[in-house]
């Protein structure tokens, strides 16, 4: 008797192209959502009654608690008060951690809210100065070159940046630096044919 | 298991243009090599293949505690002291695993012999998945095969299922490889299309383009934060490089996790056979300069850190051979009892079992007229004969 199919994949093919699996597939452009800048609160709602924005004065208020809470959970925290100011092109605060040392986090420059796809309701994000006179999320993913006006951004962008609250304070060293992997020092720094195997 | 010389699809080649596999020749040689297939039973594929391998990667999560919990053995296994908190942090916390290749001397009768475990970066993931069972298809459409021949290649499906397992729906991933390396590129692509089918963003890195932001994360090469970074590049040359210092506060998640440094270690080969002595997947092995009495006459050298052969040594029936490549004959060597690989012709044929989380999920097989598997070895497809 024929033992019934067990190992087998269902599927159709799948074609390597190059690129195709990754990033933005050519012809799908992705979801966006529509985000709204604001340097602070007061602005928010001055404009919330306006027939051209769909946020409430309520949304504003709720909106600025939610960035400045992730303000406290992942800011960007300095060992060094001249690296903070530096990488943010103005003042930074100091905070003090319970085992007594000193930690450096920009002031926030302003906030965005979103409205995220399938009801998931509005969503915010705190902004930061960049040493380039931008305004950049927590995480750094995301740039915007002002603090007011509406822009589309990627779901993604209103994703939650990782926590800095009790992680290790940054110093000049690490602060913007590129290739310091692939040296493959196992193999003698030579790797004819890749890495896998 | 047998070898059916079947004769090759007319069209293979078109076919693999089509769908982009564009590595079917390395070096003018053959690599994808369709002339003939290895049939097996399904008995020899579930109690052969697919039980040894899952309970070998159990025992294997048990040889990563026992490792971590010696200085002794992390100096066996060259983990650099000043990362051995960040290897043993990711096991501690439960850091998943994606996927894995255990490579076995198995000829359809005795006990499969696992001759290493390539945990960490393996490749040839776009053949078994892909182009092998388009293979099958192919060939049953064509009545060459019978209608219920079928294939351990459930490997696509399970990493999507893995995938989605692991991480929220849109999440990004970024996957980064050597971009001119087209073997492990077509690892990575494949890993991103079963990454995108569970839901999540794919994102290619060259993994020398990684940066660091301002805020101590790693970038790619546009500056975009990554989250979350599989890489097709071995711990123990991360664990090397001028970046290694900042990965533990990276507040990155990495596939493989970095206690993978322990299981894609040939050290793991002598800690399995010092635990689990006699079992019958394993081969007996032992750390250059411990006792040889268990290993036997016939002897396998290979280096702690190598991949497709390079290094390895063999000493059979008094006579040497050894891999033409010599770039990590440099470090320290295990030794290991020879696990004949079956010949079938000319050809010895070794079967990689491929892992994905704890479970076996697939198999390619690689035919080499020499003894040692090495990067140019032919990929040979397999079926499962229903009669």
């Amino acid at each position: 008797m024929t033992p019934p199919p067990r190992k087998r994949a269902a599927r159709t093919r799948f074609v390597l192209m190059g690129s195709a699996a990754f990033g933005l597939a050519a012809c799908q452009p992705e979801q966006t959502v529509e985000a709204t800048v604001f340097p602070s609160v007061e602005e928010c709602r001055a404009v919330a009654d306006l027939p051209e924005n769909a946020f409430t004065a309520e949304e504003c208020a709720e909106g600025f608690a939610e960035a400045q809470a992730i303000h406290a959970e992942s800011a960007p925290r300095y060992a060094d008060r001249d690296v903070c100011e530096a990488e943010h092109g103005g003042e930074c605060v100091v905070e003090t951690r319970s085992d007594g040392s000193s930690i450096f986090l920009p002031l926030l420059a302003g906030y965005m809210i979103g409205n995220m796809l399938g009801g998931r309701g509005m969503a915010a994000q705190p902004l930061y100065r960049t040493q380039g006179g931008r305004f950049a999320t927590p995480g750094g993913g995301t740039t915007l070159s002002g603090l007011r006006g509406r822009t589309n951004l990627a779901p993604a962008a209103f994703s939650s940046a990782p926590s800095t609250r009790t992680a290790a304070p940054l110093s000049r060293a690490a602060v913007q630096s590129r290739g310091g992997f692939g040296a493959g020092r196992t193999g003698g720094g030579t790797a004819a044919r890749g890495f896998g195997g | 298991m047998r070898r059916d010389d079947l004769g090759a699809r007319p069209d293979w080649q078109d076919k693999a243009g089509e769908a982009g596999f564009t590595f079917h020749h390395i070096g003018g040689e053959l690599y994808w090599d369709e002339s003939h297939a290895y049939a097996f039973s399904l008995e020899e594929i579930e109690a052969g293949l697919e039980t040894p391998a899952e309970e070998l990667h159990a025992l294997c999560r048990e040889a990563v505690d026992h490792v971590l919990a010696s200085e002794e053995m992390l100096d066996r296994l060259a983990i650099p002291p000043e990362h051995r908190d960040l290897v043993a942090t990711s096991w501690q916390a439960g850091d998943p695993e994606l996927y894995g290749r255990m490579d076995f001397a198995f000829d359809g009768t005795g006990p499969a012999k696992l001759l290493e475990y390539n945990a960490d970066t393996p490749t040839t993931l776009y053949e078994t998945s892909g182009f092998q069972w388009d293979w099958l298809e192919d060939m049953i459409g064509a009545g060459r095969l019978p209608e219920g021949a079928d294939q351990f290649n459930g490997l696509f499906e399970a990493l999507v299922a893995r995938f989605a397992a692991l991480f929220a729906r849109d999440e990004d991933l970024h996957f980064a490889a050597f971009a001119d390396a087209p073997e492990d590129y077509a690892t990575v692509e494949t890993l991103a299309w079963a990454a995108r089918e569970a839901g999540l963003g794919a994102h290619f890195t060259d993994i020398r383009k990684i940066g660091i932001s301002e805020t101590g994360q790693f970038t790619d090469a546009e500056d975009r934060v990554i989250g979350t970074l599989f890489k097709l590049y071995p711990w123990e040359d991360m664990l090397r490089d001028d970046f290694a210092d900042a990965i533990a506060g990276a507040q990155c998640r990495f596939l493989e996790p970095p206690w993978k440094a322990i299981l894609s270690n040939k050290g793991i080969l002598p800690v399995l056979w010092r635990m689990f002595p006699g079992h019958p997947s394993l081969l007996p092995a032992v750390f250059e300069g411990e006792d040889t009495a268990d290993l036997g006459p016939d002897i396998v050298s290979k280096p702690l850190f190598s991949r497709e052969g390079a290094g390895v040594r063999l000493s059979v029936g008094g006579r040497d051979e050894a891999s033409p490549d010599t770039q990590y004959d440099a470090h320290p060597r295990i030794l290991q009892a020879y696990g004949p690989l079956p010949r079938f012709g000319e050809d010895h044929v070794v079967c990689g079992v491929w892992m994905v989380g704890e479970t076996a999920a697939g198999l390619g097989l690689r035919a080499d007229r020499s003894r040692i598997t090495q990067d140019t070895s032919r990929f040979v497809p397999h079926y499962i004969d229903p009669r």
